[in-house]
């Protein structure tokens, strides 16, 4: 790559080398931070915010008042169930909509295809007061259903222009075949074109995962009893219940980060893969 | 071939293809925004009957200085973020490109917080410029640097304090864009600039900037239009306090419809925003297509 064409002296080298690491350490500091305090007492916490925790008096206890007491444990199942129900949703929907402007044949197709785009520019804030008023007209407040509506909505813009993408690179052959082998276009669909997509579906399924995961204002507006809350917002909620437990809410938020890291170490080059298709549409 | 273009035009199995993408998108993003246009023009809380006001909402919102001073506020935000998250991620990206060794560590490391939920990085934040038992704080003291020790989240620093954050947040995420593109650069480029004697800052100037401009420009407009919907850090952290000081126009809009009901009043900031939004999108891809146009 790069570093094959620019020879860097020795010194540049080091000099670089030594900066990247001092601002990784800085990076990831207040992480390792919240980490060894959700360990400590709450009185050890205050006494010395900065020291590490002393071995003898390791608090694994707030990890479990976290998880079952302060009900992170409902939290992370509410938002498991939002977000791989939404992902479900939107690559079915997205994916016949991104075959039907990309392989069929009408005038109007690239007109729906910009009609889309232009969602992903549309603030959220825009729509959730229309949203929360008919919801509630609705009886969608306070429900799954309420919360996977626009969670899926706003999963359509990128993942369509993704797959669009995608379909593009598909040799039309393989549908011509098909159809004079007596397959309908519903039947190529299903039985050839889908099972290609999976590469792509991996990528879109990651990244409107943690979108959905890691959102907080639709649920924050939508969803009011502690029953049905999403991670984000049961944490929120949790700081004015539990403002005093300082360490316990540590543990908890490291409960709370544990998913995304782990989904992010095992998929990681997808998820990249996502990220950067999803930003340069502009 | 007639039988492919049958099939492949053929109008019900495109309607039923495109269906339900089309109509859950309008009716959860466009209709809405009309919707909230609407709206503007009404007073209403849901309690009582919504009275047409027409545009009595738009001049109560500008005539109130919450309002102003958010917009000010965010538009500080953005700035501060264009120039931390641009400057910083571009200096680590060209950083990252010219090692080797330890590649993968970096761009993690770097990266990791990019996937945590606002949430847990508002909620960690808030405790490392927390005043008592903060992070900063104990850092401060524990290398003897007392009188630094600040009330991070104070009016005089919220911004700062919460556009560091968002650095924090997003600084990887610009840096693997730049990587991308840099690692995209066409090496005959790049070896006919050696040859050229382009070395060093010369190379990034003159070579690297112009070849990753469109992922620039990307960039730039995502961090613009992300500043302009800023509200989780500023609810989460300070909500928007103290006493207003990190109120955006989105925490101005939540607060205005959802803790104080004006519907009304809310709709109207939030046409504000839209109208604001599409403004400058539109604008950036103007200035960009231009300056292109020119080199």
């Amino acid at each position: 790559m790069f570093a094959k064409y620019i020879k860097l002296s020795p010194v540049a080298k080091a000099i670089i080398f030594a900066f990247l690491t001092f601002y990784s350490i800085l990076t990831l500091f207040p992480l390792i931070w919240l980490v060894y305090n959700s360990v400590k007492t709450n009185n050890d916490f205050l006494a010395n915010p900065f020291g590490l925790p002393q071995l003898s008096k390791l608090q694994l206890k707030n990890y479990y008042d976290a998880w079952v007491t302060m009900g992170i444990q409902r939290f992370t199942i509410n938002s498991l169930i939002i977000s791989s129900v939404s992902v479900i949703f939107s690559l079915i929907i997205s994916s016949m909509a991104a075959y039907a402007i990309e392989r069929m044949i009408w005038r109007s197709s690239q007109k729906v295809l910009n009609y889309f785009l232009a969602g992903i520019m549309v603030p959220i804030q825009i729509i959730l007061i229309p949203l929360f008023i008919n919801f509630k007209k609705l009886n969608l407040l306070d429900s799954r259903i309420g919360l996977l509506i626009p969670t899926v909505a706003f999963a359509l813009p990128t993942s369509i222009f993704i797959l669009t993408g995608f379909y593009k690179t598909i040799p039309h052959e393989l549908e011509e075949a098909a159809l004079i082998d007596g397959c309908s276009v519903y039947k190529i669909f299903y039985k050839i074109i889908l099972p290609l997509t999976m590469p792509a579906f991996v990528t879109i399924a990651v990244f409107n995962f943690l979108g959905a995961w890691n959102d907080l204002l639709i649920p924050l507006v939508l969803i009011q009893t502690p029953e049905l809350m999403t991670l984000p917002v049961g944490l929120l909620n949790f700081r004015g219940m539990y403002g005093a437990e300082l360490t316990k809410m540590f543990a908890a938020v490291v409960i709370s980060a544990i998913p995304s890291i782990i989904i992010y170490f095992v998929l990681q080059d997808k998820l990249l893969k996502g990220m950067i298709a999803g930003a340069v549409k502009g | 071939m007639k039988k492919l273009e049958r099939a492949f035009g053929n109008k019900l199995a495109i309607a039923i293809f495109i269906a339900p993408a089309l109509i859950l998108f309008t009716l959860v993003i466009p209709l809405p925004i009309l919707h909230s246009f609407y709206m503007s023009l009404f007073k209403w809380d849901m309690l009582s009957t919504m009275t047409y006001v027409g545009f009595e909402n738009y001049k109560e919102l500008f005539s109130d200085g919450i309002f102003l001073s958010s917009i000010w506020h965010t538009i500080e935000i953005t700035v501060l973020s264009l120039i931390f998250q641009v400057t910083l991620g571009l200096f680590l990206a060209l950083c990252i490109v010219n090692i080797i060794k330890g590649r993968k560590y970096f761009q993690n490391a770097f990266f990791i917080p990019n996937i945590l939920s606002s949430a847990v990085i508002g909620i960690l934040w808030f405790f490392v410029y927390n005043y008592d038992f903060g992070l900063i704080n104990s850092i401060l003291k524990s290398i003897g640097l007392d009188s630094l020790q600040q009330e991070w989240l104070s009016q005089k620093y919220v911004i700062l304090a919460l556009s560091i954050t968002t650095c924090w947040q997003w600084v990887g995420y610009h840096m693997i864009l730049y990587i991308a593109a840099i690692s995209g650069i066409s090496q005959d480029i790049i070896e006919a600039a050696i040859v050229d004697g382009a070395q060093g800052l010369k190379m990034v100037t003159k070579i690297i900037i112009p070849q990753i401009r469109p992922v620039l420009r990307v960039s730039i407009v995502l961090i613009i239009t992300g500043s302009l919907k800023y509200f989780d850090m500023a609810w989460i952290m300070t909500e928007g306090g103290p006493d207003f000081a990190s109120e955006t126009i989105a925490t101005y809009i939540y607060r205005t419809a959802f803790n104080k009901l004006q519907y009304g009043l809310g709709s109207a900031a939030s046409t504000f925003l839209f109208v604001v939004s599409i403004l400058v999108t539109v604008l950036i891809n103007r200035f960009a297509a231009k300056r292109e146009e020119v080199y």
